[in-house]
């Protein structure tokens, strides 16, 4: 059941000339000011401190700056960065985030937001979910390369049930570390995905469940046809950060490899981190934040554009 | 829709909310500190109470005291050297590392020259003169050496005792040590670098165990990574990874003190300064001892790899006077007692020896043998280098194959091309 | 039957979750003398309490957990108001060009945070703000917003509009409408943004080890790093139960507003 739109409801409602004039939609002085104001703390704060230090990031991929001195280099940060081989796993190891955190919390988090929802334990289950979002950074890289170190938690499992196999290098090989880490990540970020399904999961008026299953829809075929679609505003906003969060990917791995063995396990956030506070090539670094911040510009915008309603 | 009660609350809460804001208070360690005291930056939280110590006798000197600040983490804190230095953002000293990374910045013109104060330690003879040359851009010195580390095996007194060996003195009694040590079901060496710095120690260890004059021509761009002697030494390393002489390279290094003492890791390649950790865990001087680990090539010269932080002060610091004499004062005997009292390891003052027995025991040994001293890898060549050729051995410690010496070294010649271009440049 | 089956499963993920959960708060529970590199199954010993009180004395964490509250409840309530206002006048209200507005705000999670960590440590330097609790309360809200504002815009879009056609009707302004009406519609929203904000501003380590220094300042996983440090004399132990210990608010806050979100509208069985 979608929502209707203004002009529907107008059209299904009789409303005198007089005071159908005052619509919402009266555009005047007072009400551009009024706007601007309710704008102004969010764009101001994001404006000053995110965006303008941002376009200062570009300004510098155009030199070769090692934070002492620069000079112009034009495209050249750019030109060695499609260049070096490295860059290219790293392109590659982001998407695999890309794909393996999307696939992953997103479809785990909806699942289970929508099984425990109507359980009476539910709110027992979904705590297990959501601690570890709730955890440090410290705390899940401890325990997780506890877990997958060559003389760790997994491996410990692996001796004792199967004594002859020589388990893999869990973080210590490529592309097994990969996806090691996505799942580590998936373990920390199948949480928000939860309580975001959860508050959607709210929004939905008990009366249209009820219609439905009247009309005999159950189990699969009412999560699909009916709580899906109702669902879609929150489900935006999962996937959207998670296209973007995933593609930023940074902490997990610095973690648990650094972007290691070498730089095997490298994300692009990585590589710009690694440009930036580890060679002090801030040019370098820069061109890397450019580059990605187009990239997830670009898939956002891709997913988004279709989604976006705001009226 | 009349509006009561809840605007006023809204305005109420809106107005403690600003309140709330404008009492924020400002860092008090920030501005200019206050008098009798000098700020400290440096990357290391846990050596406050060393330099609270070292304060007693700083004050008695120069009437100031040091107030240390930390960042843990230290990419983080060069970043923030490196752009705090530049303004007055910056604290009154630092703690750096010497040879190319000091030059690195100190070639960007932030950091005070020091020339009085080296001269001055010097007459007192409270420091080395050859530690100078690593602490000097285009002649002039800019930091005093903060501590001065050697690399040296850490050894579990009871795996030692239970297997009958005994420190080994040459090469070859060495490699038979740890044999019986991995027949015996005994980690022999714990050696970690899989994901970080430590991979570059024992590569530093095999090229100086092999030829010491190669590595410091190696370091200074003047030999090539692909040289034979180079060859010759990572095989070595790979093939010692093949007689399972080494510990998986994700080794965790905190573990080490509870392994050494229930004698299931033998030995560590380590930097002396690990004592502390050890000490703080609970290690006695019964449970752990030093030796230097002997060269591989007979006719090597021995050597040893030393580690020396650096105490620099910055340009633009609030109290750049009372700094410089603080820097002055670091090398004498009071300051050095209380400051490796409590770091439990070597001092640049060659007078000065904590009370460990390991440490006095090694300390007789370097005495006794006088090993050629060789600045660390970290140091010891552009940072961009170190930092890219770090990356390339950690990979080669995941996959130490001596098929994969030769690839590995390619690429970190390649790198060095590349890198030697931009420093001189 | 199918109901069996899912509800094995869901008890099979939940109990999966735990292990490493159970992984952190059982090495927790081991002395520093213990810990031998590999992890504990089971915990041998109570010395939870040693070993935080180690990490505790080593660092500042007691008073980093102040200032992050500061930070955290402060910073996350600002940023959820100012992402409020910009949704009402995104959705709502008559803006022009809603879509570039949008983008505007929401590029502000777009843009990866060590990029402009240069540029904004130079600039706070230069107008003083750097390690100050104002400085690190205003980029955590300018962080925060961009999200919270994703989250409670798209839901405002569930939100009829006849209800503020209603409103205008009868001639409340702007204000009065969000307040009365928007801003209590949309508690789940908010709450939600709340609660990741908070969580988020809390979890945060990059920040506030750029840019702050002085205990009075810096938040609690920032004393928090200094266990782990390049040259650290405590273990893994002494690091688990700090971290544990410092996760409390953010662990016992997702449970406290869990029930909030169920509490109201339950359904049927699906």
């Amino acid at each position: 059941m979608e929502l209707m739109t203004a002009t529907e409801f107008r059209s299904t409602v009789r409303i005198p000339a007089m005071i159908r004039r005052k619509s919402l939609r009266r555009r005047d002085g007072r009400t551009t000011l009024a706007v601007g104001l309710f704008l102004l703390p969010a764009v101001a704060l994001v404006g000053v401190l995110l965006i303008a230090p941002f376009l200062d990031t570009i300004y510098r991929s155009f030199y070769n700056d090692n934070g002492f001195t620069r000079s112009w280099v034009g495209l050249h940060n750019y030109r060695t960065l499609v260049a070096d081989p490295a860059f290219g796993r790293s392109v590659l190891n982001t998407l695999m985030w890309v794909v393996g955190t999307l696939a992953l919390p997103v479809l785990l988090g909806l699942l289970l937001a929508v099984g425990t929802y109507s359980l009476r334990w539910g709110s027992i289950a979904r705590f297990s979910l959501i601690l570890p979002y709730a955890l440090s950074g410290s705390a899940t890289a401890v325990v997780w390369t506890f877990v997958l170190r060559s003389d760790g938690a997994l491996n410990d499992i692996i001796h004792t049930l199967a004594p002859g196999v020589t388990p893999p290098g869990w973080l210590t090989e490529w592309p097994l570390n990969t996806v090691m880490m996505i799942l580590a990540s998936t373990w920390q970020g199948t949480g928000a995905a939860v309580i975001l399904f959860m508050v959607g999961l709210q929004a939905i008026p008990p009366e249209t469940i009820e219609a439905a299953q009247l009309d005999g829809a159950l189990g699969r075929k009412l999560l699909w046809y009916v709580t899906l679609p109702q669902l879609r505003p929150i489900t935006v906003v999962v996937v959207g950060i998670s296209i973007v969060n995933s593609l930023k990917t940074f902490d997990m791995i610095w973690l648990l490899t650094q972007g290691g063995p070498g730089t095997e396990s490298e994300t692009l956030a990585l590589t710009m981190y690694r440009e930036t506070f580890t060679l002090s090539r801030y040019g370098a670094g820069a061109a890397v934040a450019v580059f990605l911040t187009v990239v997830v510009v670009a898939a956002s915008w891709i997913y988004l554009r279709r989604q976006l309603r705001t009226r | 829709m009349a509006v009561t009660a809840t605007i006023p609350r809204r305005t109420v809460l809106a107005g403690a909310a600003i309140a709330g804001l404008t009492g924020c208070a400002r860092g008090t360690e920030t501005r200019a500190a206050p008098p009798g005291v000098v700020t400290l930056n440096n990357d290391n939280a846990t050596w406050a109470p060393g330099y609270a110590a070292a304060s007693i006798p700083l004050h008695r000197q120069t009437g100031y005291r040091l107030s240390p600040r930390a960042v843990p983490n230290v990419s983080a804190y060069q970043q923030i050297v490196r752009m705090s230095a530049q303004t007055d953002s910056t604290t009154d000293l630092i703690k750096w590392w010497n040879g190319y990374r000091l030059q690195d910045i100190a070639r960007a013109g932030i950091l005070a020259d020091l020339t009085e104060a080296w001269d001055e330690a010097q007459r007192a003879g409270r420091v080395d003169p050859t530690l100078r040359a690593s602490f000097s851009y285009n002649g002039k010195p800019y930091a005093m050496p903060l501590y001065k580390s050697y690399y040296a095996v850490f050894y579990s007194k009871k795996a030692f005792a239970k297997h009958g060996v005994t420190p080994p003195r040459t090469w070859a009694e060495f490699i038979k040590a740890a044999t019986t040590f991995s027949k015996a079901g005994v980690v022999p060496i714990a050696a970690a670098g899989a994901s970080d710095w430590e991979s570059i120690i024992w590569f530093a260890q095999v090229l100086i165990g092999t030829d010491p004059g190669f590595y410091q021509r190696l370091t200074a761009g003047k030999a090539r990574y692909t040289d034979p002697t180079a060859i010759q030494a990572m095989s070595l390393w790979a093939h010692m990874y093949s007689a399972k002489l080494f510990s998986a390279p994700d080794y965790d290094a905190t573990g080490t003190p509870a392994h050494f003492k229930d004698g299931s890791v033998a030995m560590t390649l380590g930097g002396t300064w690990n004592t502390n950790a050890y000490t703080t865990a609970g290690l006695t001087d019964s449970d752990y001892g030093i030796f230097l680990l002997p060269q591989m090539r007979l006719s090597a010269p021995f050597a040893v790899v030393v580690e020396s932080g650096a105490l620099a002060v910055p340009i633009n610091a609030h109290k750049r006077k009372a700094a410089l004499s603080v820097a002055g004062a670091w090398l004498t005997d009071d300051v050095q007692r209380a400051w490796t009292g409590f770091l439990k390891d070597t001092s640049a003052n060659p007078a000065v020896v904590p009370n460990v027995s390991a440490i006095r025991d090694l300390h007789v040994q370097v005495a006794d043998r006088q090993p050629r001293e060789m600045t660390r890898y970290w140091e010891a060549s552009p940072p961009a280098l170190v930092e890219g050729n770090v990356n390339e051995l950690s990979a080669f410690m995941v996959n130490p194959h001596p098929e994969n010496v030769r690839p590995t070294l390619n690429r970190m010649q390649e790198r060095a091309d590349t890198e030697w271009k931009t420093w001189n440049s | 039957m199918g109901r069996v089956i899912r509800n094995s499963l869901i008890v099979f993920a939940a109990v999966l979750w735990l292990v490493p959960s159970y992984l952190i708060v059982v090495n927790a529970f081991t002395p520093v003398a213990d810990y031998t590199g590999s992890p504990n199954w089971y915990a041998s010993s109570m010395a939870l309490i040693s070993n935080a009180r180690k990490a505790f004395a080593a660092t500042n964490v007691g008073h980093g957990m102040l200032n992050s509250l500061m930070y955290a409840a402060l910073g996350g309530l600002v940023a959820v108001l100012a992402a409020a206002l910009a949704s009402f006048a995104l959705v709502v209200m008559p803006a022009r060009r809603p879509a570039a507005w949008f983008w505007i705000i929401y590029v502000g999670t777009i843009l990866p945070l060590q990029a402009f960590l240069s540029p904004l440590f130079n600039g706070y330097a230069k107008l003083s703000l750097y390690d100050t609790q104002y400085g690190m309360l205003l980029i955590y809200v300018a962080l925060c917003v961009p999200f919270a504002f994703f989250v409670v815009r798209n839901y405002m879009t569930t939100i009829p509009r006849s209800m503020a056609e209603a409103a205008h009707m009868d001639g409340a302004g702007w204000l009065r409408t969000f307040l009365r009406i928007h801003l209590p519609l949309s508690r789940s929203a908010l709450m939600a943004a709340f609660i990741f904000q908070f969580t988020w501003i809390w979890n945060d380590l990059l920040f506030g080890i750029t840019l702050s220094t002085s205990p009075n300042v810096r938040p609690v996983m920032a004393t928090l790093a200094d266990l782990t440090g390049n040259y650290s004399t405590v273990g893994p132990p002494v690091v688990l139960a700090g971290a544990l210990i410092a996760s409390l608010p953010t662990i016992i806050l997702f449970f406290t507003f869990q029930r909030f979100f169920v509490r109201s509208l339950r359904l049927t069985a699906y």
